[in-house]
């Protein structure tokens, strides 16, 4: 999965490198995808489940593209403070100052449901690591239920109330102006329902594995790997990045 | 019915039980956090109303915070460097120049460790660009695996206090001081540590020459004047740049996030200056960056969500009692607050002490009067020594996952060792001379809002300082006679057996 150039925090998912257990589990050998659903709640779960990960995938991009905007706001921000400080006047608006925490907000609103897709996360693994991927869907499994879908749903719980308040009185930045601040509190409410769409979705991931499916997440696919719009992979990045030709370097490609 | 401060305390004693089985950190401190509230509200002692700050925390921390906007501008920022090649830029460079002196690719790690660090603030970029490029040359050139394996992490680890770090960044959030003054803070440290790194593998060179060997003259292929012409294209820019954006933050000329702005379009000017700014650096960048930024995120948010939970059921108000009653008084609770801190960062990321540890400690300094500043950056300190801590310092992991196979991981981890003590000295160094801290914080005209309380050590400065040094060079005169004494004067190694011709350094 050269798919993410993890800087800090290596995926620590096994990648599939348990072949033989992969290989036990597949019931049927014409199955070669590992992907066919069984039973018709299953089918219907698979479908919301590769619906909820294209999703996170175009949120993923979303999140990444506005990287982009954001430095340049900053940029622009800073030279016309410094130039209207030599000139003596304000150049700058209170507006666009707020726009760079807004569109900082929007990166990790957006973002949030794709790493957790992506299974980039930070996790003590030296007992983790060495466990069965089995094991690990276990624990990943029964960690949703108590950890990350109340998480979401508290998230979505406790702001809806703060939100409501915020659009029946249109509520402004209270810098003169600033900003209005209904649509960015909304969005914060949205990471936690982009959040609980896509926990649900890693549910459906786990116990589909746990059930028979080949791969614990699509990147681990082949097949899939190369199913999103914009996809890193598609690029050189053996020549560019050193932490992702590494990456490959590990998996023996 | 359990008391609610005992609750308290069981649900941090359980959070840091729980983390270890692997589950997602933030998604660990979410799920502790329901049950605790759950059984708060089961005993009476919590009400459901009292989560209804949350939101508010959650957008005043969390989403309009011109802190953490640094974030991702300082993550772009070293990831275009990272994925650009400039980075492999420096220390080829930096590598061919110092390769003919004895240690000199270590010291060259030293060097462009240093300089990765504060370019990237990544600890897992800079160990691992740094692994993947120097590691196979010392091993080419018969450098002890051990020393060179120890060099990598100790200097790629220093990401965690060179200025811009992603570290100091987030214990600013914690701390009632800017990033200005933290950044202002640690730079000095951050020379100090890699200048004491680069002594030691100085040191260990002479004293065992088998160990780093220069590398051959017959390999040395550049005209001085291209040597030259590389270090001015190839050195200078980056540095420059990195330079740029902390003086301006010292200066008090931009925010911290504003020289991030302007550091993350730097690098892209810089790297298309080089020819190398393309679609798929800039994509790569901004990928890195929106999951960092997100993750850094995800992990505050729920850890919002954790400490409102304990501080509700009354764990903060207990934990700071204790710890301003420490015995000893401000010294008990700094050798308190630096065990701590090191137990716990052996097996955690810097994220979560700084999450949870740190506002547990920070009341507790502030009632003692603790200059904070200096306390952070001797927590960021003791940090990086939990980072490289064996056997399972995170920085070992990563030099771990691209060392060539020549490397064993029980190299690693005794290389790791020496480059602890040194950094214990580091530690002992800064909290002897609080002014190494301070004085640029002062200087920069950012110190206000500090706590002037530098008066607790006794003695002038000058006094002090000459003891440091006595004590440096007495602790190195001791270990280079014990390795001498150990692998003999001509260190083990016949010098001359080193010569393979190959063609470049790198």
């Amino acid at each position: 999965m050269a798919d993410e150039p993890h800087l800090e925090y290596v995926d620590d998912d096994d990648h599939g490198t348990d072949p033989e257990q992969g290989q036990a589990v597949r019931v049927d050998p014409d199955e070669s995808e590992g992907l066919r659903p069984r039973g018709p709640v299953m089918a219907v779960l698979h479908g919301y489940r590769v619906a909820a990960d294209r999703f996170a995938g175009v949120l993923g991009v979303i999140s990444a593209a506005l990287i982009f905007p954001t430095v340049i706001i900053s940029v622009v921000n800073v030279v016309l403070r410094r130039v209207g400080a030599n000139q003596g006047r304000n150049l700058t608006s209170n507006s666009l100052v707020e726009a760079q925490w807004y569109l900082y907000t929007l990166i990790f609103v957006f973002g949030l449901a794709h790493i957790l897709r992506d299974g980039i996360n930070v996790r003590v693994d030296f007992w983790f690591g060495n466990r069965s991927s089995k094991t690990q869907s276990w624990i990943d499994l029964v960690g949703h239920f108590i950890g990350l879908i109340p998480f979401a749903y508290i998230g979505i719980k406790y702001s809806w109330p703060s939100v409501q308040q915020s659009w029946k009185f249109r509520e402004v930045s209270p810098n003169a102006g600033g900003l209005p601040l209904y649509p960015i509190k909304t969005a914060l409410m949205g990471a936690f329902v982009f959040l609980m769409i896509q926990s649900i979705a890693e549910v459906i991931k786990n116990v589909e594995y746990l059930r028979g499916h080949e791969y614990r997440h699509d990147s681990d696919n082949p097949a899939l790997a190369g199913g999103q719009t914009f996809s890193v992979e598609d690029f050189d990045i053996e020549k560019h990045s050193m932490i992702a030709g590494v990456t490959d370097r590990e998996r023996g490609t | 019915m359990i008391d609610p401060e005992i609750l308290a305390l069981i649900m941090l004693g359980l959070f840091m039980f729980l983390i270890m089985i692997g589950y997602p950190v933030a998604f660990t401190f979410a799920g502790t956090a329901t049950v605790f509230f759950l059984i708060g509200w089961a005993q009476g002692d919590m009400q459901p109303q009292q989560l209804n700050a949350l939101f508010n925390r959650w957008f005043a921390d969390s989403a309009s915070n011109f802190t953490f906007l640094a974030i991702p501008f300082f993550v772009f920022m070293g990831a275009i460097f990272e994925k650009s090649g400039l980075a492999e830029r420096l220390l080829t460079t930096i590598g061919v120049m110092l390769g003919p002196l004895r240690g000199g690719v270590a010291v060259a790690v030293v060097l462009v460790g240093t300089l990765l660090a504060a370019a990237t603030g990544v600890v897992a970029a800079t160990v691992i660009v740094m692994g993947v490029l120097s590691l196979p040359v010392m091993v080419k050139y018969k450098y002890d695996h051990e020393l060179a394996a120890g060099v990598i992490v100790a200097s790629g680890t220093l990401a965690q206090l060179m200025p811009p770090s992603l570290v100091l960044i987030v214990l600013a959030q914690f701390i009632p001081v800017s990033v200005g003054q933290l950044f202002a803070g640690a730079l000095i440290p951050g020379i100090m540590l890699a200048s004491l790194f680069a002594m030691y593998v100085v040191m260990v060179a002479y004293s065992k020459p088998g160990s780093a060997p220069a590398i051959p003259k017959a390999e040395r292929t550049m005209t001085r004047w291209q040597l030259f012409r590389q270090f001015v294209l190839a050195v200078i820019p980056p540095m420059g740049l990195i330079l740029a954006v902390l003086g301006s933050i010292f200066r008090g000329y931009a925010t911290a996030s504003e020289a991030g702005a302007v550091g993350a379009l730097g690098a892209m000017i810089l790297a298309a200056l080089y020819g190398r700014l393309n679609f798929k650096v800039l994509w790569g960048a901004a990928r890195a960056t929106s999951n960092i930024t997100s993750l850094v995120l995800q992990i505050l948010l729920a850890s919002t969500f954790f400490a409102l939970v304990f501080d509700r059921l009354g764990g903060q108000d207990r934990i700071t009692a204790w710890l301003e009653n420490v015995p000893g008084g401000l010294w008990g609770f700094i050798i308190a607050s630096h065990i701590i801190v090191f137990l716990l960062g052996i097996n955690l990321e810097f994220l979560e002490i700084s999450f949870i540890v740190m506002p547990l400690l920070i009341p507790a300094a502030i009632a003692l009067d603790v200059n904070l500043v200096w306390f952070a950056v001797l927590m960021a300190v003791n940090l990086n020594l939990a980072f490289i801590s064996p056997p399972v310092g995170f920085s070992l992991f990563y030099l771990q996952s691209v060392a060539p196979p020549e490397v064993t991981t029980a190299q690693i981890h005794r290389g790791a060792i020496p480059f602890m003590g040194v950094q214990i000295i580091g530690l002992v160094i800064l909290t002897v001379l609080p002014e190494s801290v301070v004085y640029l914080v002062r200087a920069s005209g950012l110190g206000n809002e500090v706590s002037n309380n530098t008066d607790f050590m006794p003695g002038s400065f000058g006094v002090r300082l000459v003891l440091c040094l006595v004590f440096v060079v007495g602790i190195g005169a001791l270990w280079s006679w014990r390795i001498r004494r150990k692998y003999g004067p001509d260190g083990g190694t016949d010098v001359d057996d080193v010569g393979v011709a190959e063609a470049a350094v790198v």
